[in-house]
């Protein structure tokens, strides 16, 4: 391997332990250091003296990334109320659940399975918002990568949040179970459902975290989590009572969002007329 | 003396500097950096990783766009253009800068008796 491409491969790992650096910021940054190197070589300097300048001149890692840090202070407005929404969502059971334990009608331990399988299904829904929200505002512009990195974040600290209180629901879920009918699972409803949206998680988080994580497949993917979640939670609670009409409906309706993500970028942006060419046309 | 600007006066001149840079004509960032400080005859030095996320801020705002090109000796090169709505940036930029600086001008003229 040629001297400059292993002393950029070693710089190169240093930077990705920064945040907020990522692929192609670093193919940029890469890209001005081997221009400026080429610069100090060819003023005399030898390849080595050249790179370590070069990177002197760029800045190190936590200064530059702690530059990119203030970019991601305006925070995209779905965002912001999703959050809202989930930090409410969470008070108002607490209050609820503190209730129905305070009338002796929930135990500590039914009560904290029901908190954190509710708040861990409605956080999937929330990232599924989210989702909706992205490929609705793509239909008439395109996100900046900048925005997109953001937004991914965002989803993938929503999902491992989500799959944290699902996953801890379900084992405590398991063990009321016990507690109550002595046993710790049956296959019902119920539990298939729990594990369906604790494996979707994992699949999302994965998808996520192993395949490249681009914004339009997470935010496609999150999509189709609602969907795994309304048959989860409605369609489990509706198992056998034959009223499957409003779960129909949200899966459809979450299909439509999901294939639209597949339109390309600002297809219904309003189409501007193009000046005529000329005021005289003799 | 050297004159060193002083670093606030660096990042509040970035992005009019930028933008008019990029008025001359799409640019990368490596040669915006080449481009100040021709300008400048080498006053103005920047902190060259300082310079993108100057240029991320702006295509965030929609006032650039930037694409992938591979230069005539293979090299692939990040390239910015102006949109209209930097275009509108720039002017608003220059109103400004232009106000402060006739100002300043007024405030500095030699006094005649």
């Amino acid at each position: 391997m040629h001297k400059l491409d292993q002393l950029l491969a070693e710089w190169r790992r240093n930077m990705k332990t920064a945040p907020r650096l990522g692929r192609e910021t670093l193919d940029e940054l890469e890209n001005h250091l081997r221009e400026n190197v080429d610069h100090f070589v060819r003023s005399g300097m030898t390849e080595a003296e050249a790179f370590r300048r070069a990177v002197t001149e760029l800045g190190t890692a936590p200064r530059i990334a702690s530059e990119f840090q203030k970019l991601d202070e305006s925070t995209w407005l779905p965002v912001k109320v999703i959050i809202g929404i989930g930090v409410t969502e969470a008070l108002a059971l607490t209050f609820l659940l503190i209730a129905r334990m305070d009338a002796g009608r929930l135990t500590f331990l039914l009560a904290t399975h029901v908190f954190m399988i509710t708040l861990g299904y409605t956080t999937t829904f929330l990232v599924g918002a989210l989702g909706i929200c992205f490929v609705g505002q793509r239909c008439f512009s395109d996100f900046t990568p900048l925005r997109e990195r953001s937004l991914t974040r965002v989803t993938f600290i929503l999902g491992c949040v989500a799959a944290g209180l699902s996953a801890v629901g379900v084992i405590l879920g398991m063990v009321w179970a016990k507690a109550e009918w002595g046993r710790y699972w049956a296959w019902d409803a119920k539990e298939i459902g729990g594990l369906s949206v604790v494996v979707w998680q994992a699949f999302f988080l994965s998808f996520h975290r192993f395949a490249g994580g681009s914004a339009r497949g997470v935010f496609g993917l999150s999509v189709l989590g609602n969907i795994v979640v309304s048959l989860s939670w409605f369609g489990a609670n509706n198992y056998g009572t034959g009223n499957h009409s409003l779960l129909l409906a949200t899966v459809a309706f979450n299909v439509v969002f999901f294939l639209l993500g597949f339109a390309p970028a600002g297809w219904l942006r309003p189409r501007k007329m193009p000046p005529p060419q000329t005021l005289n046309d003799e | 003396m050297k004159l060193k600007l002083e670093k606030e006066l660096v990042a509040a001149s970035s992005v009019p500097l930028v933008l008019s840079i990029l008025c001359e004509g799409d640019n990368y960032g490596y040669a915006l950096i080449q481009r100040v400080k021709e300008l400048s005859g080498g006053k103005i030095e920047w902190t060259d990783g300082m310079l993108y996320p100057v240029l991320h801020w702006l295509e965030d705002k929609r006032f650039v766009r930037s694409r992938w090109t591979k230069s005539e000796a293979g090299r692939r090169r990040k390239y910015y253009s102006l949109r209209p709505e930097g275009r509108q940036a720039l002017q608003k930029q220059k109103d400004q800068w232009t106000l402060v600086s006739s100002t300043l001008n007024q405030l500095w003229r030699p006094q005649h008796a």
